[in-house]
């Protein structure tokens, strides 16, 4: 138990945290816009482009690691940036797994706003920056469900943090790193404790975002 | 001339809805599109203010083509008040300013914006959110920000549709005192005898696919 409750404990949540945090954000910033695009014009395309972010919603977490492993390590294309088993390199692989998990959900909710919307801001010369804004707004719950989804798939994610990461002591070990550790290790309980925490933690973010929403209503 | 086409075609689904030809819309008219229910003046309607891409059409707005969504020029030239306006997110004030151009600053775009709605008559819903407003008073509201952009193209779609009396008259007035400083309206509507004596062109639309005639 004295494992469990420790300055470890709290420092390895902290990493967890950070990475997801700034995958999230990476993810929504580039996502949002992305998926803003996609839901207002008609292209030739269109319909794939939706599909492929669709199926890029059940990209495997090992995959993305193997891929930027192959990009990352030393004699890499990547490697002379020295990214490799750190926070940094975690938070890329989960903002790629978050990317298409927040575009994809965000265009089903931005279709679904009221197309007459639309029209009335082009009619007012609304610029497109500010038209986006106000799309986004008018689909802040399902924007805001497809932000809270992809944090539980990074927060929660173990394959690229562990390729990417390397679970260092102090440095990039995660809640679910350890997990995976403490496991193999036969430490059930600490696994187990750890894996309570993590939920823990997911539902108190979940919460705030629950409360987000309704603070909006 | 404000609009010139000698063919405008447009289908949904298959199903044509409109077939004009010889189409013409004079500088400082009061222009009157009339036909019944599904005839296509909506449809002709977001035409005309770039909203939608007609099948076939050789439009121009204004001496030049009309590409689809229209420049940033042409459309700074147009307002457009649709049958059932959609409310904006946020307060009326907020929203109107919106519409207005330029780089004044945001308490002289708020300024402009209130008087807008006080010529109009509905400077007591400034601070009202718009999802709270009827159908009239979201014309209104919609109204004024055609006001605050300075338009000088006004594209109604049924404007006089819903409205009871002081929402009619306060349209009649802006109506007016547009058309006298030069500007020009056109104005969609089911009933033909409520414009005609409003309207100094008229062009009749028959239902369904039939060829419409000026």
């Amino acid at each position: 138990m004295n494992a469990f409750f420790s300055a470890e404990t709290l420092q390895i949540c902290f990493v967890s945290l950070k990475t997801s945090a700034a995958a999230i954000v990476a993810a929504s910033a580039l996502g949002i816009p992305v998926a803003l695009w996609s839901s207002g014009h008609d292209f030739a395309g269109r319909g794939a482009l939706v599909t492929a972010f669709n199926t890029l919603t059940a990209l495997p977490s090992v995959f993305v690691g193997v891929l930027l492993y192959s990009l990352l390590s030393r004699s890499a294309p990547l490697g002379s940036l020295e990214l490799l088993y750190t926070w940094p390199a975690m938070s890329l692989g989960q903002t790629i797994l978050a990317f298409p998990l927040i575009v994809s959900l965000s265009v089903a909710a931005l279709n679904r706003t009221d197309v007459r919307l639309r029209k009335e801001m082009i009619a007012l010369g609304v610029g497109r920056w500010h038209m986006g804004w106000i799309l986004v707004k008018e689909a802040r719950f399902g924007v805001l469900a497809a932000v809270v989804a992809a944090f539980g798939r990074v927060f929660t994610e173990v394959g690229s943090a562990l390729m990417l990461g390397g679970n260092i002591r102090h440095a990039t070990r995660t809640m679910t790193t350890t997990i995976a550790m403490e496991t193999s290790k036969g430490n059930f309980e600490l696994g187990l404790g750890l894996g309570f925490l993590l939920l823990g933690v997911a539902l108190a973010i979940n919460i705030g975002f629950h409360r987000l929403q309704e603070a909006k209503t | 001339m404000v609009y010139r086409a000698s063919r405008i075609v447009h289908s949904f689904d298959g199903r044509r809805v409109l077939d004009l030809q010889d189409f013409h819309v004079p500088q400082g008219s009061r222009f009157a599109l009339i036909g019944p229910n599904g005839s296509g003046k909506t449809t002709l309607s977001e035409i005309l203010v770039g909203l939608l891409s007609p099948e076939a059409a050789d439009l121009t707005f204004c001496g030049q083509p009309a590409p689809v969504p229209f420049t940033a020029a042409q459309r700074s030239r147009l307002a457009y008040v649709a049958q059932q306006p959609f409310p904006l997110p946020g307060r009326v004030l907020g929203n109107v300013v919106l519409a207005i151009g330029g780089n004044d600053s945001r308490g002289e775009k708020e300024r402009r914006a209130l008087d807008c709605l006080n010529e109009l008559g509905i400077g007591r819903l400034a601070g009202q959110t718009e999802r709270t407003l009827s159908v009239g008073q979201l014309r209104l509201v919609s109204l004024s920000r055609a006001l605050a952009r300075g338009a000088d193209i006004w594209v109604l779609d049924e404007p006089f549709a819903f409205g009871d009396e002081s929402f009619k008259r306060s349209l009649d007035v802006a109506i007016a005192k547009h058309n006298r400083a030069g500007g020009t309206i056109v104005m969609t509507s089911c009933r033909g005898t409520s414009v005609s004596k409003w309207a100094d062109e008229a062009l009749e639309l028959p239902p369904g696919n039939q060829r419409g005639t000026v």
